[in-house]
């Protein structure tokens, strides 16, 4: 709020007056600078874009689609100046600024941005600058007045502005690898601050990138689901299980009870990262259990033993699974009823995702209930399945009795034919 | 046993104590033990083969309306209903498919035998007549019959089918609106076609096939011989409808029924997946006995088209009045005969091209791509599947 | 032998012809039978699956029931019934009803849905797929929409 006073003046009127500009005219007897503003918002806000559009015409275009034009913002309400003068002149006003350097532009945003009544009909936060302050591209700007890291501007944009859910905009879930990238997958300006450079590329062979960017999946997570938009750090080993577990809840939960929660608590574990990494993070499949167990416990044949119980119970009952899946589909296609063994298999799938998570324990003694209700279920689909099949193979068997009478019948009438021709002859 | 021959003889005496009972047995002894001409042979069975088809669709017809629903939300499930729950419902339900398909194919082959034994000409052209109406009858019971079970490919062609209704200049529109009930095709368009398939044809099909049998009844089955120089069948040189006949389509019967149910378990007729007015899919084709029609309207623009394919219908009805030769004997007809070879080979390959359009297949191990012309064209391996 | 008896042989021919035509007739007739009785209470029609009697269902107690091969969840709100296809949004895990939390839980990854169906944490993307409740001669009776 200390930052604001000169321009909160000027601009706080002209906001609220603006509804009513074509009727009531303002107070006039206020100084100079007041009274050029207020008679700026009495003016139809195409007369403001007019006189700087003669020549600033490209900010103007970039301008116009942009959500701040949305709200009925102009150029005077970030810039000042003399919107009615077309000429030089409108920039010698007292109060026009072009902000230079990044703070002025993160403190230019803030004007409005962290002013509660202001945010509050857009129903948006005010806590970013605050937020920005406490991250690392905040650090750097206003502790070390570095010019490189990311200020409001480098990540929203200009003139052209959008709302974050915006599609096409630079801060859409879709976009922000890309955005974020623009500065961190450029290994030179990364290799000043001794950061890597390789992050986004990694990510975007993720799982996670996957969902979102081909699957269009937009709970799925991008750079700022974990490392924070405005207040951006990279969490630290300790804080890693609480990012993961905003949304893998139920694997942190398990995770406690295993002997691996001790070893993250002594800090010789890095919960999740230790055995799925982090940018590349794949989908988790049998194969994390031969590449990344091995890494702490390549001598240790009993921690080895349990790994192998664990990954065949999985195994097993995935394969059963998918069998049954596979047996369900193909009887389906034939015309048999399977109606009933659907919903076992929706269950047997319930059972095997739960089993997928109980795996974090690390106890096989917890999983194999588990992993046993789900064979049952794969079990009396198969049988359900099976059954049907016997009534299909019943089907052909009494074709084959049916064509025996058929043909019978057909050399019965036949003799007859000829025992009648016989009789005739004669 | 003897107290049996004691009721029926008292039946026959209280039914000949008031109706001139012995006038129905003198018709229906003649009936029964008509001499047939000697050249009769398996191919008349097709006619009674046709006629046991048509109650078969009858009755399975009825039996499948008993669990069938015509409502877009339950016609689907209703038939994987019969299908799957219903008892000895994929039975009644293969029997009344693969009985329509071949029901149609009898009727067919029992017209060939016609037009090649020249059974047509006078005194029988009306006979004839039924019978193409008879068969136009069979081939709307398909068409009909087809989107009842409201599936995928059911509802699609449908949607080709009747948009060929809307080419006819000035009314084609307003005859497609009436066909369909509205606009596309929904649970108006369901409701008109069920109507159509177990109420108006059905009693139309009746009507036709009664009289029809009538005529040839009381006509007699045509011989060989010129028109005009008919002689009676002698007694005892003729071959007895009663039983020498009826044995041999018996015999025929069996062999048919066993083919039937070799289909219905062999190649069951897939339901398929739900009616989806939002995804065409691809490759929809009509049944078989309407792809000579479909390949044929895609040469030409489609109102000539329309015309082009009225033309096989027209000639056919009119037929006994255009060939007016009075031979009857295959051998000495040669140009009719001829035409007729002509035209059931090009509705064979009009056939197959409509079957092959539209799709890949392998031949000598080179892979050929079918558009809808049928054309190949060669598909160099690597490219797109 | 032919010749000799020939009384036997036609009389033999018709037995087996009378008798073929018997089996025939009962061959046609017993499938037609078997096909007319009820297969299960419920004909094709009725896509709409009962959950149960209104009576003795208490307000924020739920039920499973399966539809067209799915499982489904009605619940008995304050308000009313409401019911919702059980397969959760996220993976297609079974949900069920926790009474304590008067929410709908996902027991795979925690993810919760209230008892409109809207989720309200974890990573369920969308609300559960509501379906069709009607109340007939007191029986709850839910169908898809």
């Amino acid at each position: 709020m200390k930052l604001t006073p000169p321009c909160s003046i000027s601009l706080e009127p002209r906001g609220e007056k603006r509804p009513s500009a074509g009727q009531a005219p303002p107070s006039l007897g206020f100084v100079g600078t007041l009274a050029a503003l207020i008679g700026m918002a009495m003016a139809p806000a195409r007369a403001a874009e007019v006189s700087c559009l003669g020549c600033h015409e490209e900010q103007q275009k970039l301008f116009v689609g942009s959500a701040h034009a949305q709200a009925g913002l102009s150029c005077p309400d970030c810039h000042g100046g003399d919107p009615r003068v077309a000429s030089e002149s409108a920039h010698n006003v007292p109060g026009f600024k072009r902000p230079d350097t990044k703070q002025e532009i993160a403190e230019s945003c803030a004007r409005c941005h962290s002013d509660v009544r202001r945010m509050n009909p857009y129903g948006l936060p005010t806590d970013q600058l605050e937020r920005y302050k406490t991250s690392k591209h905040g650090e750097q700007l206003f502790g070390h007045g570095d010019q490189k890291v990311a200020t409001c501007t480098d990540c929203h944009g200009v003139h052209d502005i959008l709302k974050v859910r915006a599609p096409q905009s630079r801060t859409h879930p879709t976009h922000i690898p890309q955005t974020c990238g623009r500065c961190h997958s450029d290994a030179k300006l990364m290799s000043q601050y001794q950061l890597p450079a390789d992050g986004v590329a990694k990510y975007l062979t993720s799982y996670h990138a996957q969902l979102l960017l081909e699957k269009g999946d937009l709970s799925a997570p991008s750079c700022i689901t974990c490392h924070g938009n405005h207040g951006a750090v990279p969490p630290g080993a300790k804080e890693v299980g609480q990012v993961c577990g905003k949304c893998h809840g139920r694997q942190r939960e398990l995770f406690e009870q295993s002997p691996h929660a001790q070893a993250a608590a002594a800090g010789t574990f890095s919960e999740c990262v230790s055995c799925h990494g982090h940018h590349a993070i794949q989908k988790a499949t049998a194969d994390l259990f031969a590449q990344s167990c091995v890494r702490c416990h390549a001598q240790e044949p009993k921690s080895l033993a349990r790994r192998d119980v664990i990954a065949t119970l999985i195994h097993n009952v995935q394969g059963a699974y998918e069998h049954a899946t596979a047996r369900v589909k193909e009887a389906t296609l034939l015309g048999l009823a399977t109606e009933d063994q659907q919903v076992l298999l929706q269950e047997a799938k319930t059972q095997l995702t739960q089993l997928e998570a109980l795996q974090h324990t690390l106890l096989p003694e917890q999983m194999q209930p588990v992993a046993a209700r789900a064979d049952g279920i794969v079990k009396a689909v198969i049988a359900g399945i099976d059954g049907q099949e016997r009534n299909e193979r019943w089907k052909h068997l009494a074709l084959a009795v049916c064509w025996g009478f058929m043909l019978a019948m057909a050399v019965i009438f036949w003799l007859k034919r000829r025992e009648l021709g016989q009789k005739e002859k004669p | 046993m003897k107290r049996l021959t004691q009721y029926s003889a008292s039946i026959r005496s209280w039914l000949a104590g008031r109706y001139d009972i012995g006038a129905v047995e003198a018709f229906a002894e003649e009936q029964a033990h008509k001499p047939l001409p000697t050249h009769v042979g398996f191919w008349h069975t097709f006619g009674s083969l046709s006629l046991f088809l048509f109650l078969n669709q009858v009755v399975t017809g009825i039996l499948l309306m008993i669990y069938y629903r015509p409502t877009v939300d339950t016609a689907f499930e209703s038939v994987r209903f019969i299908i799957t729950k219903a008892h000895f419902g994929w039975l009644i339900r293969g029997l009344h498919a693969w009985g329509a398909t071949l029901m149609i194919l009898c009727v067919l082959c029992h017209m060939l035998r016609t037009y090649f034994m020249g059974a047509y000409k006078k005194p029988r052209e009306v006979t004839w007549i039924l019978g193409v109406l008879i068969f136009g009858c069979t081939v709307t019971f398909g068409f009909t019959g087809y989107l009842l079970p409201w599936s995928q490919l059911s509802y699609w062609a449908t949607v080709v089918g009747t948009e060929i209704t809307g080419v006819i200049p000035f009314f084609g529109g307003y005859l497609k609106t009436l066909l369909r009930g509205g606009e596309g095709i929904t649970g108006e368009t369901l409701a008109r076609f069920y109507v159509l398939h177990v109420v108006v044809l059905p009693w139309a099909l009746t009507a036709f096939i009664a009289v029809h049998l009538f005529l040839m009844r009381v006509q007699g089955l045509a011989t060989l011989e010129r028109v005009g120089e008919e002689k009676p069948i002698p007694k005892g040189v003729g071959i007895p409808f009663f039983p020498h006949h009826v044995l041999k389509e018996g015999i025929v019967f069996c062999l048919l029924v066993a083919v039937l149910l070799t289909l219905i378990v062999g190649w069951p007729i897939e339901l398929g997946e739900k009616a989806n007015p939002l995804s065409t899919p691809v490759g929809i084709k009509p049944e078989w006995y309407f792809l000579p029609t479909y390949q044929l309207l895609k040469y030409f623009p489609k109102m000539i088209g329309l015309l082009v394919s009225l033309v096989p219908p027209l000639l056919l009805l009119l037929w006994p009045f255009l060939d007016r030769s009075p031979e009857r004997h295959p051998k000495k007809r040669r140009v009719a005969v001829a035409i007729g070879i002509t035209a059931l080979a090009l509705a064979i390959v009009f056939g197959v091209l409509g079957h092959i359009s539209e799709s890949t297949r392998s031949f000598r191990g080179q892979k050929y791509e079918f558009d809808m012309y049928s054309v190949p064209h060669r598909v160099q391996p690597g490219t797109h599947p | 032998m032919k010749e000799s008896d020939p009384i036997s042989r036609r009389s033999f021919l018709d037995y087996l012809l009378g008798g073929g035509l018997v089996v025939w007739t009962v061959g046609g007739v017993a499938p037609v039978l078997s096909y007319l009785w009820p297969a299960q209470r419920q004909g094709p029609g009725a896509q709409a699956v009962s959950a149960g009697k209104t009576e003795g269902w208490e307000a924020w107690q739920a039920k499973m029931v399966a539809i067209n091969g799915q499982p489904a969840l009605v619940l008995r709100t304050a308000q009313g019934f409401r019911a919702f296809s059980a397969v959760c949004t996220h993976l297609g895990c079974i949900v069920q009803w926790n009474v304590q939390r008067r929410q709908i839980a996902c027991p795979c990854h925690a993810g919760f849905f209230d008892p409109n169906g809207r989720v309200v944490s974890g990573p369920p993307p969308r609300p559960l797929t509501e379906l069709g409740v009607a109340l007939v001669n007191g029986e709850v009776m839910v169908k898809s929409l």
